[in-house]
């Protein structure tokens, strides 16, 4: 059974993973299929069928044929949370910090967790990351190899150790905590 | 190497210069081998400033470290008779000089290593990241990937 059982095939879930990550981009379909790491000729036969559900839209440019999530469904926000959760990045990140000892706690902060809160701004690019805990900032960028690959993005970490994420005077630390965090699952092999 | 002239007496050995060439995002200037080798020069000064930097002041390392990948990309450009036009996306398009010309002494990798300190220098250069964001670990690595690409170029400059 592939990670997200509600879709009919793993490469749908991942589609629409890259596709509902934020509001308001849209993607032109070669670059959506070499994102979600899907075969150009499955990635749209998936589309058209996703477009006859009403989950995505799709738009035609000159010969390019333009990708957009269906935003306007009522639980469009609970589906983003759910493939972030299980096939998106969220998910990615989770599953490589499960390669990583001292991990803590993590999030995502930065441009990448404010768009996902729909906090309007250009399209993030990188993943800032922060983790709680004495993890080896080398180790963290080998881990998130993989993901930067599928996602096109950096994955930038930052290690803060417990007795600084609990300095209240710490301005970095007081910033990231009044700004936008994804809270990350820590695998339980994380952590120490 | 060059012709009497001082200008690039060898076809562009990339396509990809040759594109940029017809875009006007490079030019043809002439041979500059004292600006090539002064930009060197203060490549390596960028590389042992960062490092002396690195935990008092981590942004201006990042800083440095840019700058020192910048100028010796610049310098093997200059040592050709070409110059990387300052224009927008100026910092990408010396990168991209490095993968398509450098690539017998610079991995795409390292390369890639380079876009993520353009990227985070930028950042932090326009406080969208906090300088308390950037850990010694980092401005480490970026520090060795710079020392490693200024070591190559001027390798590669002096066989020019």
């Amino acid at each position: 059974m592939h990670p997200f059982p509600l879709v009919r095939t793993e490469a749908q879930a991942r589609l629409l993973a890259v596709l509902f990550e934020h509001r308001g981009v849209s993607r032109p379909l070669g670059q959506l299929a070499r994102r979600a790491g899907v075969p150009g000729p499955t990635a749209s036969k998936e589309v058209a069928r996703l477009a006859r559900m009403g989950l995505v839209t799709t738009e035609a440019m000159g010969r390019m044929r333009i990708v957009s999530a269906n935003w306007d469904l009522p639980w469009a926000d609970e589906l983003a949370r759910i493939l972030d959760q299980t096939v998106g990045v969220v998910a990615q990140i989770e599953g490589a910090l499960a390669e990583v000892g001292g991990v803590d706690e993590a999030f995502i902060f930065g441009s990448w967790a404010a768009r996902r809160a729909g906090t309007a701004g250009p399209p993030p690019h990188d993943i800032d990351l922060l983790v709680i805990g004495d993890a080896d900032y080398d180790d963290l960028r080998t881990a998130m190899r993989d993901v930067e690959e599928r996602a096109g993005l950096f994955v930038d970490p930052t290690v803060v150790d417990a007795p600084r994420w609990s300095a209240a005077e710490d301005p970095f630390v007081v910033t990231v905590k009044e700004r936008e965090l994804v809270a990350l699952r820590v695998p339980r092999a994380a952590r120490p | 190497m060059s012709t009497p002239q001082g200008e690039p007496d060898q076809p562009p050995r990339s396509a990809w210069l040759t594109e940029m060439l017809a875009e006007q995002k490079v030019s043809r200037v002439g041979i500059q081998r004292g600006r090539a080798g002064d930009l060197l020069t203060q490549a390596r000064r960028h590389v042992d400033s960062a490092d002396r930097l690195a935990t008092e002041d981590p942004t201006l390392a990042l800083a440095a470290c840019h700058d020192a990948i910048r100028k010796a990309i610049d310098a093997h450009a200059g040592a050709l008779g070409y110059r990387i036009q300052n224009r927008p996306g100026h910092h990408r398009t010396v990168l991209e000089y490095a993968r398509h010309q450098l690539d017998e002494v610079i991995t795409s990798a390292e390369v890639d290593e380079a876009d993520r300190l353009r990227l985070r220098r930028h950042k932090a250069e326009y406080g969208e990241i906090l300088s308390g964001a950037l850990g010694e670990p980092e401005i480490r690595r970026y520090i060795d990937a710079a020392r490693r690409m200024v070591v190559a170029i001027t390798g590669a400059v002096a066989t020019v």
